[in-house]
């Protein structure tokens, strides 16, 4: 099982939006190595700044257009969101060269504005962007838009006290009617829109990563902060130089924090994957999944939550839920508990294909609840008749006989004492009357039988049926539904090889593990078996749990029927 | 002889008392459950107890059980266990060990106060008595290689009636053979079975075991 990209990050091709974006972040960067390679300053990347400073800015975007690549698939937001500010960061700094056309400069100083944008889009991106959260991102975009379009038509570094790179007169296009202070100043306001419009979202999105959430929240301030600087203290040129010396540590928190992230999120999206696998076997072997974790299926329609086989579970005092819902009704669900010392899987994240696995084990665990309460109610349907039937043949015992025994009794008394043929008569019907009564009563309901009076009483039934018999349970201990369902099932076998002339019906009772035992019945005989009506013994033992199978032919039946057992 | 009689059914229990006193045996007292049959027995010490085997509290086997209680604690009190349906396997568990001074009717047999007192006077000798029924089911369901198998049909017969508890006049009397007849059958039957002869031992109970073995 892969680890990469769930439902809707899967949707995302490898070579996408992410990797588009990665590619020119990649490409601007190398630009500006070559620019710089070219420039009359040599590799000065930014004046005013210390080398080592400036070096660890260099690496922190080197790290940035790396991780952009990293994550470029699994989680293309962020990639374009870092991306977008590789290039909002470098763009600037192009001004430096002293080949760039004049007329450039202003549209490359307005890059600057997007790197807020991309700083928002590297928080948010993490998370799917649909409703509220992309219109937010949207309204950035609109805004960082808005101010490096006055930027561009605005700025001309000449009028900049804090100019920074090469402080060229530009001539921008709208120079006569925003000036290159309103410009800033303006751009500064937007920014700080954006960020308050979008910086909510990042602070309040419990899903993404707190180190994402952090380095986002922090770069954000540290850009937006250069702007503001530059607006309020438009005539000094140190929060220029602070204003590019901020940019260092957003580009080294930004990648960092995603990086860290992805990495976490990725392995536990592995843990989540392997305990999902883990599952599905303990469900395909029947047993629990290891590793101190515990999954619960919900039903649908129900209060009720069932474990892989199907069982009710109980209410849980402590431990942590890692709830996961499968489908967008919230019927399926399944959750995994965590012990104290196991770390709770983060389900939310996992492949498609693990996603699939999890909706199979729950569609599994419901079949299996679903054929359990079918099953139950089989076995309380059978009970409910074996009861009544006990009941009625008790009635007739205790009752209806007992006072004809009586009555017999007393009459027996009169007749010693007066003889009158008529009263001997009486007592002659009463004992006809007995007669049938015990033949109607007796076998009327299943009595429990225990493993030695059932052996006794089937060979009773093989001895008046003059069938060699032999019926073997050792010492295996069952409930009585079970072991009422093994007499009906082989004195159903007896009577129909009766019927049939058959000479040899052999029973026997195995274990096959602590709960299950096998029942197998085999007769043969001259023709005929296969006409054994089978249906109602199947009932009778798919109602306690069992499952039957008959192999039969004219000269031998062989019925096979695994059934639960006390362990 | 005196007896103790054990039923829930007291109109049974009365009707039954009625019968024995008529019948000139002398019920020396009446239980409805097992706990005071066995109080009366442990008081009296009556030659043998009539028991019904349902009984309360479950309504299942008390009786038999008490029986065997009575058997072990009180061996001069016999015991006939009557029961409202045949049920072969009962007649296996009643008779499992010992069968002597042990008997096992059927409930109805009872009104026939004849069957009741005869069946009365053998266990007290120490002998069984099993109810012609269920010996008849017991004689048609014997397993491969039983030794009743090696009994001619005039045997079988003789110990059939033996099982019911007959002497060798009432078995004569019943095949209408004569007394010597009977004796050579049990001869024949006991040397078939291996049963040789011993003080100590009832063979006429030792047969009959060996019948209900099958």
């Amino acid at each position: 099982m892969t680890a990469r990209g769930d439902a809707w990050r899967a949707a995302d091709p490898v070579f996408g939006r992410g990797a588009l974006a990665a590619g020119v972040a990649t490409a601007a960067l190398g630009a500006t190595v070559v620019g710089l390679a070219l420039s009359e300053h040599g590799i000065e990347l930014a004046p005013g700044l210390s080398t080592p400073l400036a070096l660890t800015g260099f690496a922190g975007l080197v790290v940035m257009v790396v991780t952009a690549w990293i994550l470029q698939s699994d989680r293309p937001g962020v990639a374009i969101g870092l991306s977008v500010v590789i290039v909002g960061l470098v763009l600037p700094s192009w001004t430096a060269w002293d080949w760039m056309p004049d007329r450039i400069v202003p549209i490359l100083q307005a890059a600057g504005p997007m790197a807020v944008a991309g700083a928002i889009h590297v928080g948010v991106g993490w998370l799917r962007l649909a409703g509220r959260l992309r219109a937010a991102l949207a309204t950035v975009y609109v805004l960082a838009a808005v101010g490096a379009a006055l930027i561009a038509v605005g700025y001309n570094p000449l009028a900049d006290p804090g100019c920074v790179f090469t402080c060229i007169d530009a001539d921008p296009v709208a120079g006569s009617m925003v000036t290159t202070r309103v410009a800033v100043v303006a751009t500064a306001a937007l920014l700080v829109i954006a960020a308050l419009v979008a910086g909510w979202s990042i602070a309040g999105g419990e899903r993404i990563p707190p180190l994402l959430r952090a380095g986002a929240l922090t770069a954000l301030v540290l850009l937006v902060a250069g702007w503001v600087g530059r607006a309020v203290w438009w005539a000094d040129a140190v929060p220029a130089v602070a204003w590019v010396a901020a940019q260092v540590p957003a580009m080294v928190l930004l990648p960092a924090g995603a990086l860290i992230s992805w990495r976490t999120a990725r392995r536990d999206r592995i843990v989540a994957e392997r305990l999902v696998t883990e599952l599905n076997e303990a469900q395909t072997l029947g047993r629990s999944v290891d590793g101190g974790h515990a999954a619960e299926f919900a039903l649908p329609g129900e209060d009720r939550w069932v474990d892989s086989d199907g069982h009710d579970v109980p209410v849980r005092a402590e431990g942590v839920a890692n709830v996961v819902a499968l489908g967008a009704d919230g019927e399926s669900a399944v959750r995994i508990w965590s012990g104290p010392r196991a770390p709770a899987p983060a389900l939310d994240a996992i492949s498609t294909s693990a996603r699939v696995a999890l909706a199979n084990a729950w569609l599994t665990a419901v079949i299996r609840a679903r054929t359990k309460d079918v099953q139950d109610s089989r076995r309380r349907i059978i009970r409910a008749s074996d009861a009544e039937r006990i009941r009625i043949a008790r009635d007739l015992h205790d009752g209806a006989q007992q006072r004809l025994i009586s009555a017999s009794l007393h009459i027996s008394v009169a007749v010693n004492r007066i003889p009158i043929q008529a009263l001997e008569r009486a007592q002659d019907a009463i004992g006809e009357a007995l007669a049938q009564l015990r033949s109607l009563a007796h076998g009327l309901g299943p009595e429990p039988l225990g493993t030695e009076a059932m052996s006794t009483a089937l060979d009773d039934l093989a001895r008046e049926s003059g069938i060699s018999f032999v019926f073997d349970m050792g010492d295996i201990t069952l409930d009585d539904d079970v072991a009422i369902a093994i007499h009906a099932a082989v004195r159903s076998v007896l009577a129909h090889a009766s019927t049939v002339g058959t000479q040899d019906v052999r029973a026997h009772v195995v274990r096959l593990s602590t709960d299950r035992v096998e029942l197998r019945i085999e007769a043969r005989g001259p023709s005929a078996l296969d006409t054994w009506d089978e249906s109602s013994i199947a009932d009778r033992i798919g109602a306690v749990g069992g499952l039957m199978s008959v192999r039969s032919a004219s000269t031998r039946l062989l019925m096979r029927a695994e059934l639960p057992c006390a362990s | 002889m005196r007896v103790v009689i054990a039923d829930d059914v007291m109109l049974l229990r009365s009707g039954m008392a009625r019968l024995l006193k008529d019948a000139g045996v002398e019920v020396v007292g009446e239980a409805g459950d097992a706990d005071a049959l066995m109080r009366l027995v442990s008081r009296f010490e009556p030659d043998a107890a009539v028991v019904d085997i349902r009984m309360p509290p479950t309504h299942t086997e008390e009786g038999i059980m008490v029986a065997h209680r009575i058997r072990a604690e009180y061996p001069q009190t016999a015991v006939v266990l009557l029961s409202q349906y045949l049920e072969p396997r009962y007649a296996e568990r009643i008779f499992a060990d010992q069968p002597g001074g042990l008997g096992y009717l059927l409930k109805e047999r009872v009104s026939n106060i004849g069957v009741l007192t005869d069946a009365l006077q053998r266990v007290v000798e120490g002998e069984c008595v099993i109810d012609p029924t269920i010996v008849g089911r017991l004689m048609g369901r014997r397993r491969a290689g039983s030794p009743v198998d090696r009994l001619t049909a005039r045997e079988r017969e003789v110990l059939a009636l033996m099982a019911e508890g007959r002497s060798n006049a009432g078995v004569a009397r019943e095949l209408g053979i004569s007394e010597r007849t009977v004796e050579a059958a049990c001869a024949q039957i006991f040397q078939k079975f291996g049963l040789a002869q011993s003080a100590n031992e009832n063979r006429r109970v030792l047969a009959v075991l060996e019948l209900l073995r099958g």
